[in-house]
C-alpha cells in the first residue's frame, strides 16, 4: 500500500538543512553588567548559571570585570588544539542556558568580544561549540580569531585530528558566530559592534559536519554527549601577552 | 543546580516516528527483459545501468526477480567499482523526497550460498557526486565466511561484518548525513524495521571539513545503487534480487 496522494504538502526542496524558521533569543548575558570575580578551581557561577572552569591556573588574569567583561589572560605556552588543551577555558551546557534544550533544535551562538589587539604568533581566543563532554573534546567546531604570520578568523573541527579554515581579516572582529544544526556547523563572524542578524554576519565556513562516525556496533560519543559552548584563549610560541574580553554572549534559537 | 556534569536528556539522533510506505517493487512480477545498456526501465522507473560489459548475466526474469550476475575480477569497493550495478535517484522512487526525511531502505533478496572470496551483492545508498563516495554499503559477502558488511565510503573504506550467513533481507534507515544498516533471515513477509537485527549503528555518510564554499554534502541528490561484485578468482553465480521497498518518516 502507498501513501496518499498529495504527500507530504510541503513542496520538496533537496536543501539541507532545511527552509529557516524564525529565530528566537533564547539566552543572553551581558558579562560588563556582572559583578566583578575572580574565577579559579573548577566551577564558577556566571549570571545565575553554573560554568566549568579549567586550567585557570594557566591565566595570568581571569576574571569578571563590571564595566568590561570576562577576562582571560593566558599565561605562555598554553594552547587549546586538538592534541594539547592547556589555555584556561570556561564551558557550559546549552540544557542549562535555556529551557526545553533538544538537540534537534538549531542554534546560533555569538560572542561579542573587544578588541585585544593580537599581534604575534600564536594569541588566539573564541568559542567552540558541539558534543565536546567526551574524555578527548572530539567532534567539536570552533571559531576563533587568531594571529597566525597575520590575523585571521579561523574555523576549526577537531575529531580524531584537527582541520583548520583561516580567513583572513584586517581587523578583529567583534562578533563570532557558530550556528549548530547537528551534526553540522556553520561559522560566522562581524565586525561591528552591534549584534548582528545571523544572516549579516560574514561567512567563515560553510557547514562542516562535527562528527565522524564510521560503521560500528556502538553508539558513538556524538550520539550520547551533551552539548556545550566554551570560551577561551590562548597564548603560545612566545607570543607577548594580552587579554581577551569577552563582552557578552547570547544564543539563538529555532526550535523544528 | 544539578550535578555536573549532566547526562544529555536528548539522544542524537532522536527516536523514530512511524513508518510509512512510499515505494514497493516485487521484481519477480515484472515482464522478462535482458539489461544490456542504459537506461533500463523496471516497473515504470527509469534506471542507470553500468558496467553492463562485467556481467555474464543482467536480466529480469518473471517469477525469479533481477539478476545480475557479475564476471570474474569486479568489484564495489570505494576505490574500484567496475562491478555491475543499477542506479537510481531516490527522488524518482519516493514522491517528493526531502533529504529532511527518513528513508528505511529494504532490499529481499534469494540467497544463493555465497561460497568463496570474494562474492558480494547488496546496495549502496550516498551522494551523486563523488564517483558513488560518501555513501553507505550493506551487502551479503563471503569473506573467509559468510557476513553482512556494512561500509562507508568516502575518503577511505571503514568495514564492519556482522552475522554468519546470509541475509534474505538487507535494510538500510538513511535520514540526514547518517545511516545504519539492518538485515533479517529470509521469511516470506516483509519484516517491519524494528524486527531486523541492526548491523552497524548509525554512521555518517559525509565527512566535510571547514569549508569556504557550500559542501555537496548539503546540495547533493541521494542515490540508491544494487550491484554484485566477483573478485579474486572466486567462482561463478547470479544475485538474486526480489524486492524493494522504501519506507518514510517526515521529519
Amino acid at each position: 500500500m502507498l501513501g496518499s496522494v498529495g504527500w507530504p504538502a510541503t513542496p520538496p526542496t533537496r536543501a539541507w538543512p532545511g527552509p529557516q524558521l524564525p529565530w528566537q533569543v533564547a539566552y543572553e548575558l551581558d558579562f560588563t553588567r556582572l559583578p566583578s570575580q575572580t574565577i579559579s578551581g573548577s566551577s564558577v557561577t556566571i549570571g545565575g548559571v553554573g560554568w566549568s572552569v579549567s586550567n585557570a591556573t594557566n591565566a595570568d588574569t581571569f576574571d569578571l570585570l563590571e564595566g568590561t567583561g570576562l577576562r582571560v589572560a593566558p599565561k605562555d605556552a598554553t594552547q587549546f588544539t586538538s592534541s594539547t588543551r592547556t589555555a584556561p577555558w570556561l564551558q557550559v551546557e546549552f540544557d542549562d542556558l535555556m529551557e526545553d534544550h533538544d538537540r534537534t533544535d538549531r542554534l546560533i551562538v555569538q560572542l561579542r568580544v573587544a578588541i585585544a589587539g593580537l599581534s604575534a604568533d600564536y594569541q588566539s581566543y573564541g568559542l567552540m561549540v558541539g558534543s565536546g563532554s567526551d574524555a578527548n573534546d572530539r567532534e567539536v567546531g570552533m571559531l576563533e580569531t587568531i594571529w597566525a604570520t597575520s590575523l585571521n578568523v579561523r574555523s576549526t573541527r577537531m575529531i580524531s585530528s584537527e582541520t583548520n579554515l583561516d580567513t583572513s581579516v584586517s581587523a578583529e572582529p567583534r562578533v563570532l558566530q557558530c550556528a549548530w544544526r547537528a551534526p553540522c556547523v556553520e561559522t560566522r563572524y562581524s565586525t561591528p559592534e552591534a549584534w548582528p542578524r545571523p544572516q549579516d554576519a560574514t561567512i567563515a565556513s560553510y557547514d562542516f559536519v562535527l562528527a565522524n562516525q564510521v560503521p560500528t556496533t556502538s553508539d558513538g560519543n556524538f550520539a550520547a554527549a551533551t552539548n556545550i559552548v566554551r570560551l577561551w584563549a590562548e597564548r603560545n610560541n612566545a607570543a607577548a601577552a594580552y587579554t581577551a574580553t569577552f563582552e557578552a554572549i547570547r544564543v539563538l534559537r529555532q526550535q523544528l | 543546580m544539578s550535578a555536573w556534569p549532566r547526562p544529555s536528556k536528548t539522544a542524537w539522533p532522536p527516536s523514530p516516528d512511524r513508518w510509512r510506505l512510499d515505494y514497493e517493487v516485487d521484481f519477480r512480477g515484472e515482464a522478462t527483459q535482458t539489461i544490456s545498456s542504459s537506461p533500463v526501465t523496471i516497473a515504470g522507473k527509469s534506471w542507470t545501468v553500468v558496467n553492463v560489459g562485467n556481467a555474464d548475466v543482467f536480466a529480469v526474469t518473471n517469477g525469479t526477480g533481477l539478476q545480475i550476475g557479475p564476471a570474474t575480477g569486479t568489484q564495489y569497493a570505494q576505490a574500484t567499482k567496475d562491478a555491475p550495478y543499477l542506479k537510481i535517484d531516490l527522488d524518482e522512487l519516493v514522491a517528493k523526497y526531502d533529504r529532511a526525511d527518513r528513508l528505511f531502505i529494504q532490499l529481499r533478496v534469494a540467497t544463493v550460498g555465497l561460497s568463496a572470496d570474494y562474492q558480494s551483492y547488496g546496495l549502496v545508498v550516498g551522494g551523486a557526486k563523488g564517483d558513488g563516495n560518501d555513501a553507505a554499503m550493506l551487502e551479503n559477502q563471503y569473506n573467509g565466511g559468510t557476513v553482512v558488511r556494512s561500509a562507508r565510503f568516502g575518503g577511505a573504506e571503514w568495514n564492519l561484518d556482522s552475522g554468519s550467513a546470509e541475509a534474505g533481507f538487507l535494510g538500510m534507515e538513511v535520514r540526514p548525513l547518517y545511516a545504519s544498516t539492518w538485515h533479517s533471515a529470509t521469511a516470506n513477509a516483509w519484516p517491519r524495521p524494528s524486527e531486523m537485527t541492526q548491523a552497524s549503528k548509525a554512521f555518517v555518510l559525509f565527512n566535510s571539513g571547514p569549508l569556504a564554499s557550500a559542501g555537496w554534502h548539503g546540495t547533493s541528490s541521494m542515490n540508491l545503487r544494487l550491484f554484485a561484485e566477483r573478485n579474486n578468482g572466486a567462482g561463478a553465480y547470479t544475485a538474486v534480487i526480489e524486492g524493494l521497498r522504501i519506507l518514510r518518516q517526515l521529519q
